[in-house]
């Protein structure tokens, strides 16, 4: 009886740590929280999307209005289509918004922004996000900071003056 | 009395084709908008360099003269000012514009006193969906043989002229760029236009971005 009371016992705590264990899993991954909310389509061109995955999540002001549903290469216009998800609730997306890629922490996971714009009239089901931000590849910028290194060490002038757009970038 | 008759059609169909193909030249090739403004600004630098090099203020003007036509600073600002500018007032908006104008003119200007004839090369224009857009690509050769991609993104306004209304440097959207520096404006000045708009600074702005 008493063993039968244990085994019992100890059967029910394991159901229950792998129920806990599916839970977390669950809650980490945020599968259920979103998976049911009705929301409208609304497309989006980028140069480059690096890092970025369908179900990354967009936010406006770093609160999540949406998930990115599908990533395609557009043919036409040689560039990455996004098609992103947002929650039926979110209607003040102007039509002169811009929707930028960026990175969660330093390394971490690539999302999407929507900044806000000036606009009166918002994004419908279908519509487009014009204004885009590609995402910055860390190889890319790395690159451009060994290049500059490299130049200004080798000029007798520091980085900034022999190259007129870097001073550009740089003051404007 | 047939043939005369026969002749006068053919010219007025000849006028009414000549007629159309005016109508569709007006609103002039993107590539072409592009390349003509920036030789005629390089051109200019190249050949007043020494007279600028010596009163900075020439600079600011050549600049101002060959930027102001071209580019819509009201469009511009406006995406800048971004969700600010519904609650802006009609005088802030003008204020704005015309500082963002002024800032944006002195930087550009700074930047460009460091030219030194680099050459630009325009790519190819490919029309987009929206005939009153245009996007532009330029590359610019540094001196140090980089490269230094350009994009220009323009409107066309209600007189067939296209205005640039954004910038993309370096992969940089600068337009987003100030956008989000005036909203952190606003933001340090706890929501007081009046005050960001007076204390807002682009170069600053594009320090950071870049």
């Amino acid at each position: 009886m008493r063993t039968r009371t244990l085994e019992l016992s100890v059967g029910l705590f394991l159901v229950a740590g792998i129920a806990a264990l599916f839970f977390l899993a669950i809650k980490v991954s945020g599968l259920s929280s979103e998976v049911n909310q009705p929301s409208y389509k609304v497309y989006a061109h980028f140069q480059n999307i690096a890092g970025l995955v369908p179900r990354s999540k967009v936010t406006m002001s770093g609160v999540t209005i949406g998930r990115v549903a599908a990533i395609e290469l557009d043919k036409k216009r040689l560039n990455a289509k996004v098609t992103l998800e947002i929650y039926n609730d979110v209607n003040e997306i102007s039509t002169d918004s811009v929707a930028s890629i960026l990175t969660a922490g330093l390394l971490g996971e690539k999302y999407i922004g929507i900044v806000p714009g000036a606009d009166d009239t918002f994004v419908k089901n279908g519509d487009e996000i014009e204004q885009t931000q590609s995402s910055l590849v860390l190889e890319d910028l790395i690159g451009k900071f060994l290049f500059n290194k490299a130049t200004e060490d080798k000029g007798s002038t520091p980085a900034p003056a022999p190259t007129s757009t870097p001073a550009k970038a740089e003051e404007f | 009395m047939v043939k005369l008759l026969q002749r006068s059609f053919s010219m007025m169909l000849m006028g009414v084709l000549l007629l159309s193909a005016q109508l569709t030249y007006a609103a002039e090739n993107p590539k072409d908008f592009v390349q003509r403004i920036s030789e005629q600004l390089t051109t200019r630098l190249v050949k007043e360099r020494a007279a600028y090099k010596k009163d900075p203020q020439l600079l600011f003007t050549i600049v101002q003269e060959n930027i102001e036509p071209y580019v819509d600073f009201t469009g511009f600002a406006k995406g800048v000012m971004g969700q600010f500018y519904r609650q802006a007032s009609d005088k802030q908006r003008v204020d704005f514009t015309a500082t963002f104008k002024q800032s944006l003119i002195r930087t550009y200007a700074n930047g460009l006193g460091a030219y030194e004839n680099e050459k630009f090369t325009v790519k190819p224009y490919k029309a987009g969906d929206d005939p009153k857009k245009a996007q532009v690509d330029m590359d610019i050769q540094t001196s140090s043989n980089g490269v230094v991609p350009v994009t220009y993104q323009m409107v066309l306004d209600a007189q067939g002229q296209w205005k640039v209304r954004n910038l993309i440097l370096n992969g940089i959207n600068l337009g987003l760029t100030f956008r989000n520096q005036f909203a952190s404006t606003v933001e340090a000045n706890h929501g007081n236009l009046d005050k960001a708009i007076a204390n807002f600074v682009p170069a600053a702005a594009a320090k950071k971005g870049s």
